[in-house]
């Protein structure tokens, strides 16, 4: 059905641009001239009337580009679809004793880094920010970020976490921001529980130990979300440079074992393989 | 020359290691891109060589640094180990301190002291571990001594 979708899109891309050089020429031609005498003369009919609705045909070729654009863009590619089931796969073998119940509380995410992020939607939207700047205080769109882009199972698809990921050590944030700094993959060995009641020193402590957002944590909680007792990070790389980063995070402090990266890494080199061919 | 290539197995390799990383303490590994997926040894005119095959390399420019008869071909852009050299000269030194000839010091040669002199090349951990585990293993060099 996708592939179907994504040929739509661009079959319409095509047409677009064939009406787009269609009315260039009808724009620039004059039909009064000789060249055109010999025309039938309904057809020279035909095309002076379309010639005085060019504006329409101006809109129609823009909104052929705009709807064919957005179908490729919101329709996954087949490449993206086998992400998603590789990643599936290394829920599976990453929590092994976690495959019943509740997978929101178990995850695995693949981020991508973007040096340029051109809007942060609502994903930083617990970050205390000035209303001019939506990055949040002293960041910028360049500053460097790790945006989600596939995650585990199908009832935690709610794509919210950006991180910070800059060469500086003090602002890149999350175990995810610390592995992409590093170049190695990283968990934490332990990181103190806290819940909806604990004091704002023991919420401090909790981001220290998985180097969080204080206010993430504390916007996170309210909204009734469990915090990750586990977290590891995986950078993924690919043409020698990372690509991104695979990101477990478990409520559970003793869901992810201590050798989740070779577990993992028949499946990571695979879909970076794949990741390879598409950029 | 044919080669025979050893398959690694990533457990034995990546080991993960404790470490503190501003100030939190973690366990770190490397990514599964930057551990070899195989290995062979061999000798050559000019002395042993170790070689590492990772996925996806064959893009890859690469670049040489060289100290004490030890030579380490590694990726520009990951710099992944490729290849580790050891020159006849450094051969002939540890087979005379051992009182064994050159093939078999090879085995029994130890990274450690030239680990300071490649700091930048990142993943010399996993080539070196790739070594130790496998060094029973990567017979090429005694046999074809």
């Amino acid at each position: 059905m996708n592939t179907r979708i994504r040929k739509i899109g661009d079959a319409l891309l095509y047409i677009g641009t064939l009406l787009m050089a269609i009315l260039l020429w009808l724009i620039d031609a004059n039909f009064d001239a000789n060249g055109y005498s010999s025309w039938n003369e309904s057809i020279r009919e035909l095309f002076i009337h379309a010639q005085g609705l060019s504006w329409v045909w101006l809109i129609i070729i823009i909104l052929l580009f705009a709807i064919g654009y957005l179908l490729k863009v919101f329709t996954p590619s087949g490449a993206w679809i086998i992400i998603k089931t590789l990643i599936d796969d290394c829920h599976e073998i990453a929590y092994p004793d976690h495959q019943d119940g509740a997978m929101h509380e178990h995850r695995i995410t693949l981020y991508q880094y973007q040096s340029l992020l051109l809007w942060p939607y609502g994903k930083r939207d617990w970050t205390n920010k000035p209303w001019y700047n939506p990055w949040g205080r002293k960041l910028r769109p360049w500053t460097g970020w790790l945006v989600p882009k596939v995650r585990s199972g199908h009832t935690t698809q709610s794509l919210r976490s950006v991180f910070i990921a800059n060469k500086n050590r003090a602002i890149s944030e999350g175990v995810c921001g610390q592995a992409w700094l590093n170049k190695v993959a990283v968990k934490p060995t332990t990181i103190r529980s806290i819940n909806q009641s604990s004091a704002a020193r023991r919420i401090d402590q909790y981001c220290k130990d998985c180097w969080g957002d204080p206010d993430m944590v504390k916007k996170r909680l309210k909204d009734g979300f469990k915090p990750p007792l586990a977290i590891a990070a995986i950078p993924i790389k690919v043409h020698g440079e990372i690509w991104g980063i695979l990101c477990l995070d478990s409520v559970s402090p003793d869901a992810i074992s201590e050798s989740y990266n070779n577990d993992l890494s028949m499946i990571v080199r695979s879909f970076e393989r794949l990741l390879e061919n598409m950029t | 020359m044919s080669k025979t290539w050893i398959s690694v197995a990533p457990k034995l390799v990546n080991i993960p290691e404790r470490k503190k990383v501003n100030g939190v303490d973690v366990t770190i590994s490397l990514p599964p891109y930057d551990v070899p997926l195989k290995a062979t040894s061999y000798m050559t005119d000019d002395g042993a060589v170790f070689e590492f095959k990772y996925r996806s390399d064959d893009f890859e420019k690469l670049t040489t640094k060289t100290h004490n008869g030890v030579t380490i071909l590694y990726g520009k852009k990951s710099h992944r180990v490729k290849e580790i050299r050891m020159s006849k000269d450094l051969l002939q030194e540890l087979s005379s301190r051992a009182g064994k000839d050159a093939s078999t010091s090879v085995h029994e040669f130890n990274m450690d002291h030239i680990d300071d002199d490649f700091d930048e090349v990142l993943n010399l951990s996993a080539a070196e571990r790739t070594l130790e585990n496998y060094r029973t293993l990567i017979d090429n060099v005694a046999t074809s001594a």
